[in-house]
């Protein structure tokens, strides 16, 4: 299982990945990103499981990543973890395709129950 | 842009407060968070971070400061270190600006209903005091996290400015 976390924060980075470990996904490869630009360049170059993505992030922020990766064709769940959350934001990211909206900060049993209705441990 | 009067700096501080409070349960794993009282400025040694949001009426800067051991204490508590493991200046400057990467986003969904447009920017990390501008108005409030003495500041900025 591939996991792709992009977020321009290194700790939430780290977090993110601590907290997949603890709900049991930390078998699986976990590959970072650092923007928007650089998540959707590692996306064309091989197969995501899962896309976890931030909001706000320099050079090109989730909501664009997640057009581009759908434009591109690809089908895997893919869920905003970010800082902003608003009814619009929320209902923006569904209607492009986002699976769901976890909203900072989160705990380990929030990461696990969104995962649950789109991976397998 | 709407006619509706824009926010005081006191009207922010509530919405900081709570914000804070749930940074401290939810993602530093503290008891929760209390008040001690609010101050005119905070030590010139401070460390932390500010994250914008703007909009039409608004212009708002909020963020949160401490000592440099608190800051390492919090970070730790943030990624799940003990105390006594290893953080280099960079990790905790990233996490500081993540500390209030959250509590904006936190004061921006309590403060939706005041302003549907405020949008959140990307943090800037500080070492020392904050001067405000003429035209800025500024409220510290001095509060524990936990156990942890931090400083909780909101700055808004005049619309005529």
């Amino acid at each position: 299982m591939r996991i792709l976390i992009a977020d321009d924060s290194k700790t939430m980075r780290m977090i993110v990945m601590r907290h997949l470990r603890q709900a049991g996904y930390g078998d699986g490869e976990l590959v970072e990103a650092n923007n928007g630009a650089e998540a959707l360049q590692l996306t064309r170059n091989g197969h995501f499981d899962l896309v976890l993505s931030d909001w706000n992030m320099p050079e090109l922020n989730g909501y664009e990543f997640l057009l581009a990766f759908r434009g591109d064709g690809g089908s895997s769940p893919f869920g905003f973890v970010t800082s902003e959350s608003t009814p619009e934001m929320k209902q923006m990211a569904l209607d492009a395709g986002a699976r769901f909206f976890i909203t900072k900060p989160f705990t380990a049993d929030t990461i696990s129950e969104h995962l649950s209705s789109v991976l397998v441990p | 842009m709407t006619g509706a009067p824009a926010v005081e700096i006191a009207g922010w501080l509530p919405a900081v407060f709570s914000a804070a409070e749930e940074l401290a349960t939810t993602a530093l794993g503290y008891d929760g968070a209390s008040l001690i009282s609010a101050v005119a400025g905070m030590p010139c040694e401070a460390e932390g971070a500010l994250v914008p949001l703007t909009s039409d009426r608004h212009s708002l800067q909020c963020g949160l400061f401490c000592s440099l051991d608190t800051c390492r204490s919090i970070v730790a508590s943030m990624l799940g270190m003990d105390d006594g493991d290893e953080l280099d200046d960079a990790d905790v400057a990233d996490a500081l600006g993540e500390v209030a990467n959250i509590l904006g986003g936190g004061i921006k969904a309590r403060m939706v209903a005041s302003d549907s447009a405020l949008t959140l920017g990307l943090p800037v990390v500080i070492k020392g005091s904050i001067e405000p501008l003429h035209t800025q108005a500024q409220a510290i409030a001095e509060v524990l996290l936990g156990d942890h003495r931090v400083w909780l500041v909101a700055l808004t900025t005049s619309a005529t400015a």
